[in-house]
């Protein structure tokens, strides 16, 4: 029965939280459910697809984008969002994507603070520091590789759609993900007990 | 189709939206973690919250609003913070991560460089480091945002 969406709350402080995603959930519900907003069925080259605008959507993502670019002064990159296009088909997969960010970003701290307690294993410890010379270097190789490799415009489908798009910045990572395996440190995510899931299948 | 139910416009029909302003709602909604804790914190915690949601429960009850509406609304905006935690948290660690462990403008050695070239491992875009570094902050200050604005 109850979704939570305090967005108009007036109660303490730490509760006045304003909360973009679910209202992001309901602008994309509306959006997807609109009887003005028509759509066409399509193969976007990601399969059959529900080809929709989403004016409510990508207006709150723009405000949302440009309080961000305000913050930061010098926005690197394109501000390009994608919707209701061959790459993002419509708002439901915009917010599947943002849905997902946790399974990308957790595995990965989890490993990372799992570092200390598996380097206090003797064993481990040798095989930490032979491998990559200490504790602090693994964990340094780690968020070196996945902050150029996770974040370097890879994982189009063409040289047209790759790039530094808001959504294409999401692409990257999950293509960072997927190529984990051939890492040299991925026997330390499975010391950790960490895994990616699959990542989802639409891509922009 | 119907609009969202909201635990705030529940407690509106109700009359009850002074359950947001009791100084109890806190203890009742928070998330109890366990992680590297000793499990008698971790009952005391646990006790603590079940009597916060219990005392709300009888405080807030009132007619065709039953007791169990009362826990759900609560309910409800725990779930909220352990979506917050499960999601938003790792961006922020993510940041945390990325300024600890480099600096915006000059990496100490090739390693700690985040400097990409494309068409070298797999990459599509070239940034020297101090792009890249901002380009990765700005992208996860902006996944928090959309996650979780204005705090």
């Amino acid at each position: 029965m109850v979704r939570v969406d305090l967005s108009h709350l007036p109660g303490p402080l730490e509760l006045k939280y304003y909360l973009d995603m679910f209202h992001l959930w309901s602008l994309a519900e509306q959006d997807l459910l609109a009887e003005n907003v028509p759509y066409r069925l399509r193969d976007t080259g990601q399969g059959l697809n529900r080809v929709q605008a989403s004016p409510k959507t990508s207006r709150m993502m723009h405000t949302i984008l440009n309080k961000a670019q305000k913050s930061v002064g010098n926005w690197i990159g394109s501000s390009v969002i994608h919707m209701g296009d061959h790459n993002v088909p419509n708002a439901l997969l915009f917010i599947d994507k943002y849905t997902q960010i946790y399974r990308i970003l957790l595995p990965i701290c989890n490993t990372l603070s799992q570092v200390p307690s598996l380097a206090a294993k003797p064993a481990l410890r040798s095989y930490i520091d032979d491998e990559f010379g200490s504790p602090e270097n693994l964990m340094c190789e780690i968020l070196g590789d996945f902050f150029r490799h996770g974040f370097d415009g890879s994982g189009a489908d063409n040289f047209f759609d790759a790039g530094s798009c808001i959504d294409g910045r999401l692409t990257s990572a999950w293509n960072w993900c997927a190529t984990l395996e051939k890492k040299r440190y991925f026997p330390v995510f499975l010391l950790a007990g960490q895994f990616f899931g699959s990542s989802p299948s639409h891509r922009c | 189709m119907r609009p969202i139910r909201t635990v705030y416009s529940v407690l509106e029909e109700h009359d009850a939206l002074d359950l947001l302003r009791d100084d109890l709602v806190s203890v009742a909604t928070k998330e109890i973690y366990s992680e590297g804790r000793p499990r008698r914190d971790i009952q005391k915690d646990i006790k603590s919250k079940e009597r916060a949601i219990e005392s709300l429960a009888s405080r807030y009850v009132r007619k065709g609003f039953s007791q169990e509406s009362v826990r759900q609304c609560l309910y409800s905006i725990g779930d909220n913070h352990a979506f917050l935690r499960a999601n938003r948290d790792p961006c922020e660690r993510m940041i945390g991560f990325l300024k600890e462990f480099f600096h915006p403008t000059q990496p100490k050695d090739n390693k700690s460089s985040l400097a990409i070239r494309s068409g070298k491992g797999g990459a599509r875009l070239s940034h020297d480091h101090s792009k890249q570094y901002a380009y990765v902050l700005q992208s996860l200050t902006l996944w928090r945002e959309i996650l979780h604005g204005a705090r």
